[in-house]
């Protein structure tokens, strides 16, 4: 069910007249949800920033092609973590021919100092998770931090059900037994 | 679950979220308008270019035969990796994109890779 700020939206969009204001209030509207789920996945505020643009500019490409059979938020967040997932898998494919480990690199991350509260348990948890395989990674933060259904994420991953409930509890499990070593 | 807490939002630059849809907009208006400067140096590399062909072709046409035969024989032999032939092109970036945009074809929206295959 689309609710009626999608729809005012969509009219926006859909008059070539009234387009340009209507994609910017979908910007405004969906800009801060779509930065954090790149934003969790990719750590980096400069790639996340990027992601987030390359994001919204192709759904301005594609809106033609949106049915409406969604919400425009699982259209806009199926774009980013196709977006996010190809950006992970290049950096990773790319590593052959860098020098530096793109890994190693999210994972000093946190070592930084003012990019998390401080809180050791916080550092912990983000590293912990960061070592999830990208996918269960990204199943854990729509489930457990975005607290979407199961619905949604299989509309936005295009994967069943029974597939997603079994990467979150795999995913569950072994942050559960990280945090029960420490 | 109630032991793992929620994970704590990273904070985006003070007044990020103010100029991002400018930002996002003026990218569209520039992609949407045609760069005359970019057709301009376009057409003029392309006369120079051709001109130049035309004044190298009759005499380099074997010599770039032989080079291709001398690179393909340094890396059928292996004595050159695929490392060496990268570093020495112009734009190894965009070779490397190029080959992952094509591998990525293949593999997009199968979700079936990583450690465990778990969707």
């Amino acid at each position: 069910m689309k609710n009626t700020s999608d729809q005012e939206i969509l009219q926006l969009i859909n008059n070539p007249k009234t387009r340009d204001v209507g994609f910017r209030q979908l910007i405004q509207v969906y800009q801060k949800r779509v930065y954090h789920v790149i934003r969790r996945m990719v750590l980096i505020h400069e790639d996340a920033d990027d992601l987030t643009q390359n994001t919204f500019i192709k759904a301005y490409q594609h809106i033609g092609k949106f049915q409406g059979y969604s919400s425009l938020f699982t259209w806009l967040y199926r774009i980013a973590t196709n977006e996010t997932l190809t950006f992970l898998e290049k950096k990773k494919k790319r590593f052959f021919s860098s020098l530096d480990d793109h890994q190693e690199k999210l994972e000093s991350y946190f070592d930084q100092p003012g990019q998390l509260s401080g809180d050791e348990i916080q550092i912990l948890l983000q590293k912990t998770v960061l070592l999830l395989p990208k996918k269960q990674r990204l199943v854990f933060h729509l489930k457990y931090q975005e607290e979407l259904t199961y619905e949604q994420i299989a509309e936005i991953t295009g994967t069943s059900i029974g597939a997603l409930k079994a990467s979150y509890h795999h995913a569950v499990k072994k942050i559960e037994q990280s945090l029960n070593q420490e | 679950m109630r032991k793992i807490p929620k994970l704590d939002d990273f904070q985006a630059p003070e007044g990020y979220f103010e100029q991002l849809p400018d930002e996002i907009i003026s990218r569209l208006t520039e992609k949407s308008k045609p760069n005359w400067i970019q057709y301009a140096a376009a057409v003029a590399i392309l006369v120079v270019g051709f001109g130049v062909w035309q004044f190298t072709s009759i005499n380099s046409s074997s010599d770039q035969s032989t080079l291709n035969d001398e690179v393909n024989l340094y890396i059928e032999s292996q004595y050159w990796t695929a490392e060496d032939v990268l570093s020495m092109s112009d734009n190894p970036e965009a070779i490397l994109d190029e080959i992952i945009d094509e591998e990525l074809i293949l593999m997009e929206d199968s979700w079936l890779e990583d450690n465990q295959n778990l969707f």
